[in-house]
């Protein structure tokens, strides 16, 4: 008899203790139903660049604007720069880390190569998720060589942006 | 026992979130355009000139015409008449700064000289490149010529620069 009132209480107070959980976590489940999403909607792109014998770089903003400095110019037929972009979608008013490449990416046109580095974003660290999204916007330096040989250089492999729930 | 699966469950979607991150992937491109050449491919040349004992000019155009002001008279034997001529390469349909000589040029004939200047082109200023990337650039002068100017073939002893840079 004494066995059975311990066992009942043991088994009662489990079933307080479960019932009190249940009820806490569904609450908390509701948020999880939006996990944090990353699509990329534009590649970063450095458009057109003329060279010299000097070597130079070309810094592309966040904002999409260029800057050339030491041997390179920017013509005014620019091609097509762009920074890249990615809408980042989520849980509305959650904020989220910014993580950007550490390497550099290599771009090659058939023999040649040039490097592509320091990586910068707006939001730059972390982001908000206003109403439920943020666009974020990533740019990053070109190295061209003096007299870099001419053609349309790309990645070989994607460079890679993480996002992450602070 | 169901209340206990829903906890499971409600735990293990906790952990999901926990560990939420996602990681894009964007691809980076760049052009580098063909450099911007040029080559001069005629000299210029006034050609014939007679002078008299009032100075003038003979203004050469781009098109390898020729006006003349002042005292100067151009024979019906006109010699060789020709704008200087650059071929000009680079990158399709790229437009370009065209530079013309600032200052006069010397041209000598022995202890002789006269000054050209008022560098003229056509394309003036901006040129465009071709759907091949090629471009002629013809550029013209002033002759300065003064009165009783001693016969002779005058010769710059510094050819006369221009330069072209992609806008």
């Amino acid at each position: 008899m004494k066995k059975l009132v311990i066992l009942f209480i043991a088994i009662a107070g489990f079933a307080v203790t479960s019932q009190a959980q249940v009820t806490k976590t569904a609450t908390a489940s509701a948020t999880i139903v939006a996990p944090i999403g990353l699509v990329k909607t534009v590649d970063l792109d450095f458009g057109n660049v003329a060279v010299s014998a000097a070597l130079g770089t070309v810094a592309m903003s966040p904002a999409g604007v260029r800057t050339p400095l030491g041997g390179v110019t920017l013509p005014a037929t620019a091609g097509s720069p762009a920074a890249a972009s990615f809408t980042v979608t989520g849980t509305s008013g959650y904020t989220y880390s910014i993580t950007l490449p550490l390497v550099a990416t290599t771009v090659a046109f058939g023999a040649f190569n040039m490097s592509v580095d320091t990586w910068t974003s707006n939001p730059s660290g972390t982001g908000t998720l206003v109403a439920g999204t943020q666009t974020l916007n990533v740019g990053a330096t070109l190295h061209v060589a003096g007299n870099q040989n001419p053609g349309l250089y790309t990645s070989a492999v994607p460079f890679s942006v993480t996002v992450n729930y602070n | 026992m169901k209340k206990f699966a829903l906890l499971l469950i409600a735990i293990a979607g906790f952990a999901v979130m926990a560990n939420a991150q996602v990681t894009g992937h964007a691809t980076v491109t760049g052009t580098i355009v063909t450099p911007i050449a040029i080559v001069n491919s005629g000299d210029m040349n006034f050609g014939n000139v007679a002078v008299s004992a009032v100075g003038g000019t003979v203004v050469l155009a781009p098109a390898s015409t020729r006006t003349k002001t002042g005292g100067v008279t151009l024979p019906a034997t006109p010699g060789t008449v020709s704008a200087a001529h650059f071929n000009i390469t680079g990158a399709a349909n790229f437009t370009y700064a065209i530079t013309l000589p600032v200052i006069s040029t010397t041209v000598t004939s022995g202890p002789n000289n006269m000054t050209v200047d008022t560098f003229t082109s056509t394309p003036s200023l901006t040129g465009l490149l071709d759907g091949s990337g090629n471009q002629t650039v013809n550029v013209g002068a002033t002759w300065n010529i003064s009165a009783l100017q001693p016969a002779g073939t005058y010769v710059s002893a510094t050819p006369f620069d221009i330069t072209v840079n992609y806008n």
